[in-house]
């Protein structure tokens, strides 16, 4: 008999009463249930959960009944037909008018107010200020400005993506893969649909941040190359021998 | 889809309105009561009900059976019902500001808050579930009151089978953690 761990008895629990488990992974679960007092604790929580939920649900809501004017769903205005049609996005027609006139939206706000480049070229600094003395100049042509790398090297920076769980996927193999830590893991999911006791589900979607890979964090900005002049030929002119 | 639900559904894009009559009789309650529990109003739900059918009968020749009937049309109920809340959320917003502003603040409970009945699980549940958010509190609803599958979960809120599973365990999670001792009480 396969031998299992409280938490992943917790996960085959928890996908019991999804009814998505096999019959393998069942006689698992029953087999550590009957060793287990804590777990059986924890399922027969479980199920008081699942009973006390259906309940409350219908005897809230199993009182109440529609009361619909079949006439007006027959033949309903056109303003109502034209309202419901375009909130139910049932129609393609709809979801285009609504990427349209969200395009119009901004192509208006654009039009209207102007948008301004954070810093123009004759605003890019070509030297920049520094103590005691020292000249640093930028080895590149001011643009990109040091600035605007940093800008644009910080929203590489926080640049995700969704990694969607295979079968045999672990939290461990998944952030081997990403080169990142299993913690890095666990904190950027921590709000969404995820990790309960730090398992994964096939099909579940995690955020992987690649920022957190190791060549981003040692990555160098680009265009942003300094030149140290020394006046005097000694750099610390001032620090004792 | 069946042969008689498809006769229907052809009969209905035909205009036969005895057959608009049946669909809607067929599907009226469970329509109605995903409305309800999304909106928690019963005449917000009545409305969403209504527009629902207006919706999916101007829409039915765009059905395609990848999904099934029921799923479609609940999804039609749930963008309808969000877009409900979304206004509502709105203009409460706007009467709080404005009352804030001449310093008359109506205190009137949470529409749930409000339909908690006397019982001690219930009240709790109730609380605990309106904590939940509704991107946690819809997959219970629809998996404990409408008794879908993971699979009709997955269809009608557009997301993957893995992504019910883990929203459910979550949901049943943080419930479990609010009413810790509860069941052990009073539970069966």
């Amino acid at each position: 008999m396969v031998e299992i761990t409280h938490h992943k008895a917790r996960a085959l629990i928890q996908a019991a009463a999804d009814q998505t488990l096999g019959p393998a992974e069942r006689s698992t679960l029953d087999a550590h249930l009957t060793k287990c007092k804590q777990c059986r604790a924890y399922a027969d929580h479980l199920t008081g959960l699942e009973a006390n939920l259906r309940k409350a649900l219908h005897t809230r809501w199993d009182t109440y009944h529609p009361n619909l004017n079949l006439q007006a769903i027959k033949h309903p205005s056109p303003a109502k037909l034209v309202w419901s049609s375009f909130f139910s996005q049932t129609h393609a027609l709809g979801k285009v008018t609504v990427m349209a006139a969200l395009l119009l939206g901004y192509f208006v706000i654009v039009n209207l107010i102007g948008i301004r480049t954070p810093i123009s070229s004759d605003e890019t600094p070509t030297a920049l200020p520094t103590p005691n003395g020292f000249t640093s100049t930028s080895a590149t042509s001011p643009t990109p400005s040091i600035q605007s790398a940093l800008t644009d090297w910080t929203a590489q920076a926080c640049k995700t993506v969704i990694y969607v769980v295979q079968e045999n996927d672990t939290l461990a193999s998944i952030a081997t893969q990403h080169e990142i830590t299993k913690e890095t893991i666990l904190e950027y999911n921590k709000d969404a649909d995820s990790l309960v006791s730090n398992t994964v589900f096939t099909g579940m979607e995690l955020v992987i941040p690649l920022c957190e890979k190791a060549p981003s964090r040692t990555a160098s900005l680009p265009g942003s190359v300094l030149t140290i002049t020394p006046i005097n030929g000694t750099i610390f002119p001032d620090q004792p021998e | 889809m069946s042969e008689e639900q498809a006769g229907l559904i052809a009969a209905c894009i035909e205009g036969d309105e005895t057959a608009i009559a049946q669909l809607i009789q067929k599907h009226q309650l469970g329509v109605f009561r995903l409305a309800l529990s999304v909106l928690g109003d019963s005449g917000e739900a009545n409305e969403a009900t209504q527009d629902t059918f207006i919706a999916a009968l101007s829409a039915l020749k765009s059905y395609q059976e990848s999904s099934t009937f029921k799923a479609w049309l609940y999804t039609i109920t749930l963008n309808l019902s969000r877009s409900r809340l979304r206004k509502r959320k709105a203009l409460e917003r706007l009467q709080y500001t404005l009352t804030a502003f001449f310093r008359v603040h109506s205190q009137r409970p949470s529409t749930l808050e409000e339909i908690i009945i006397g019982n001690e699980v219930d009240a709790a549940l109730w609380q605990a579930l309106e904590k939940l958010g509704e991107k946690h509190r819809l997959p219970l609803v629809l998996r404990y009151y409408h008794d879908f599958s993971i699979k009709e979960i997955a269809e009608i809120l557009k997301i993957k089978e893995g992504t019910v599973h883990s929203r459910l365990s979550i949901g049943r999670e943080r419930l479990r953690s609010e009413l810790d001792g509860l069941f052990q009480t009073t539970g069966e």
